[in-house]
């Protein structure tokens, strides 16, 4: 059986159309960070361009080594996530485009803090959304109020009159794109698996697009392939473990994936990032949805919401053990690990950590990180 | 090492510039800074990864050190690694209250009503915890005597620019770690040192002016061997430094929503995302106290710090205001390598 499925190449061309339309009309392109939802700025008539997914398409090449080499410079080499010190030195050799405006959330404090430079190095408008620790009445109302004035700001950019039932309609869209990928996501639930889970792990650019109508084609398509899957009761060789795969992956070895699910048999079941833990939003109250969204997504926030969130994953995929991949530098995430850890083994569920960058492939090593993954699977059997 | 080195009776352990200290003074609680002893011990290298802020690794080892002496530990949302450090010691400190507030990154109005309702929150924790009543009037009575203090210091200040007094870093240090643990003795130092500036004039030092800023804690070390190479670090811009104590409260509005505005509204640092309003308070600084050069001191794998550094610095050039820049691990004694850049940036004025 081939490893990647037509869907995953459907979804390839529209993220590359897409992000070829973002660099045609840079006088329109929003960047923001991948944590603000992109609804608000669809409906306020302006494109949305993702900065963690623009790098994580570009190619290890010698172009993308020399800009982390003047990154590193930049910063010291003081520890900066290479995903966000790719772009001051991507813009400043022209390699990316100047947007009309920078937005981000306080999900990934440094997201926030690598826009706020940017910003100011180009002049150019920086607009935040500052996300408090704790999910209660108070703080979604003070995201709520945030997000009314995002949406104003975004509208006097776009010169667009502010538009609720355009918002409303992006919602809508993205509740339709969101409601095929939770059912695709519930039919994986079975085993054996429907597909390699390595080919999604970049899947999440999908949800990254939500309120785009073409994210909705390619929701459908990635369901409509998984019920075809389960009727024709095909599925992938060899599956003798189901792995749940945390965090993003290596975007530059493909081979590595493959080498675990159709080597090693050891088939990503699930991958976290993939997940809509959040309710389908409501339409009529457009900000108070999104700021319960904001909330209600698992791996943000307190560490216990994510604790439990994958005890239930681990339980619903009938999963053998996690993988945890911890990419470099990034604090948002990997110092939780020791606890997510403990709260996993006192539940008897094997959990390992790979470290690695998911995109600066220059210190990589594929050998040391299948030696790892190997001493779990065998650990597993 | 904590705060003044002792930890009193009904000390509190907080880690962040924005909890508001009168709230706990008016429970009769002390607040007691935690600044960590400069050491990364090898447990905490255990539970983070090498990239962690040093700072918040070093904190582990002060709060496992001094466990039995705390009564409760209150964080703030400041960071990732701090938020990280709550979850570490909710998890494995039992018996004693673990509190973390929301601080707000910006400071317009519905930042601070949110932030009222958080320190609402808090003082209700603080109440239901402690087994204490925090009424309006202990309060407003806890504000009045942080006001004095604050009305102290900013004269303090005021000598200090106007060169009719120096102190020496670590005096600003102690005299501020004071604050918040003894009030009369605070009293007390700073009317002192009010009355010693008011009779002098011109006091000039030889030397070139530095203003040391970054860091959380202002780094010792560093102010240090600015002295021993011959410049005169005539202000700090760090956490414990006097920026916690700058601007009083509304005696007038409502108590809570008072320090609510007054916190947010402080000079403010690296993790508040109005970058603007940041650089505005670090070059006010520097005219303010006619600075001949500044030292960026950075705790390295800061990604608040990393960020607002490149920014701070490409500011300083455009001003043609001399700087240097260190990054190193949270710790109490400097390399040899930094010693040799400090010597060379103090040669060129």
């Amino acid at each position: 059986m081939k490893y990647y499925e037509d869907f995953y190449f459907s979804f390839l061309q529209y993220q590359y159309k897409y992000y070829q339309g973002v660099f045609a009309n840079p006088d329109k392109c929003i960047y923001k960070d991948v944590g603000l939802f992109p609804e608000l700025i669809f409906a306020s008539g302006l494109i949305p361009a993702i900065i963690e997914v623009i790098v994580g398409m570009i190619p290890p090449n010698i172009v993308s080594e020399s800009i982390l080499n003047k990154a590193d410079q930049y910063f010291y080499d003081n520890g900066a996530c290479s995903f966000n010190k790719f772009a001051l030195p991507a813009l400043e050799s022209g390699n990316l485009p100047l947007p009309k405006a920078f937005a981000s959330i306080a999900v990934c404090q440094e997201a926030t803090n690598n826009f706020s430079l940017l910003a100011h190095k180009y002049g150019r408008p920086h607009l935040t959304i500052d996300y408090p620790y704790k999910y209660t009445k108070e703080s979604t109302r003070y995201l709520e109020k945030q997000y009314i004035e995002l949406f104003k700001s975004l509208c006097n950019l776009s010169g667009q009159t502010l538009d609720i039932d355009r918002l409303r309609e992006c919602l809508k869209k993205s509740n339709t794109a969101a409601h095929y990928l939770k059912k695709a996501n519930d039919l994986r639930k079975g085993s054996p698996s429907l597909l390699y889970g390595g080919q999604m792990l970049k899947f999440i650019n999908v949800m990254t697009l939500l309120g785009d109508d073409k994210a909705i084609e390619i929701a459908k398509e990635y369901y409509d392939f998984c019920i075809q899957r389960k009727e024709s009761e095909e599925y992938p060789c060899n599956q003798k473990y189901r792995i749940l795969w945390c965090n993003l992956g290596p975007v530059y070895d493909n081979y590595f994936y493959e080498y675990m699910e159709m080597e090693l048999g050891a088939i990503i079941a699930f991958e976290e990032i993939n997940t809509i833990s959040w309710v389908q939003m409501n339409e009529q109250n457009p900000f108070l949805s999104l700021a319960e969204k904001t909330h209600e997504v698992h791996f943000v926030g307190d560490v216990q919401k994510r604790i439990q969130y994958l005890i239930n994953l681990v339980h619903d995929y009938k999963i053998d053990g996690v993988v945890f991949f911890s990419h470099m530098n990034c604090r948002m995430f990997n110092p939780k690990f020791q606890l997510i850890k403990q709260a996993l083994k006192k539940e008897g569920i094997p959990i390992v950590e790979l470290s690695g960058d998911c995109f600066d492939k220059r210190n990589y090593s594929r050998v040391q990180l299948t030696t790892r993954l190997e001493a779990f699977i065998e650990m597993l059997s | 090492m904590i705060s003044n080195g002792k930890i009193e009776k009904r000390g509190i352990a907080i880690f962040c510039d924005y909890i508001p200290h009168e709230i706990l003074h008016a429970a009769g609680l002390i607040s007691q800074r935690v600044s960590g002893d400069g050491k990364v011990t090898r447990k905490a290298r255990s539970v983070f990864p090498t990239y962690m802020c040093s700072y918040a690794m070093n904190c582990i080892y002060s709060i496992w050190a001094n466990l039995i002496e705390y009564q409760g530990f209150v964080f703030a949302n400041s960071c990732h690694a701090m938020e990280t450090l709550h979850e570490f010691i909710r998890e494995y400190v039992q018996g004693k209250p673990v509190i973390i507030i929301d601080v707000p990154r910006k400071s317009d109005p519905s930042a601070v009503e949110f932030y009222t309702s958080e320190l609402s929150k808090f003082k209700e924790i603080i109440e239901e915890k402690f087994l204490v009543q925090i009424s309006d009037e202990k309060l407003r009575e806890s504000i009045r005597l942080s006001n004095i203090k604050r009305r102290l210091v900013l004269e303090i200040e005021n000598l200090i620019i106007n060169k009719k007094l120096l102190l020496t870093a670590n005096e600003m240090i102690s005299l501020n770690n004071c604050a918040t643990i003894n009030s009369e003795e605070f009293i007390n130092k700073a009317t002192q040192i009010v009355n010693i500036g008011a009779v002098q004039d011109n006091i000039l030092k030889s030397g070139p002016r530095i203003l040391v800023s970054g860091s959380i804690h202002t780094p010792m070390d560093i102010v240090q061997l600015v002295q021993e190479y011959g410049g005169k670090v005539v202000t700090c811009d760090n956490c414990n430094s006097f920026r916690s104590l700058i601007g009083e409260i509304d005696c007038d509005e409502e108590p809570i929503r008072a320090i609510a505005q007054r916190y947010l509204r402080k000079r403010s640092c690296a993790r508040q995302t109005d970058i603007n309003q940041r650089i505005t308070e670090l070059v006010n600084l520097v005219n303010n106290y006619k600075i001949d050069g500044v030292i960026l001191s950075v705790v390295k794998f800061c990604p608040d710090q990393a960020y607002w550094i490149i920014t701070m610095a490409d500011e300083l050039k455009r001003r043609d205001i001399p700087f240097l820049i260190i990054d190193d691990e949270y710790s109490s004694e400097s390399s040899g390598q930094i010693h040799t850049r400090v010597q060379a940036f103090l040669e060129r004025f």
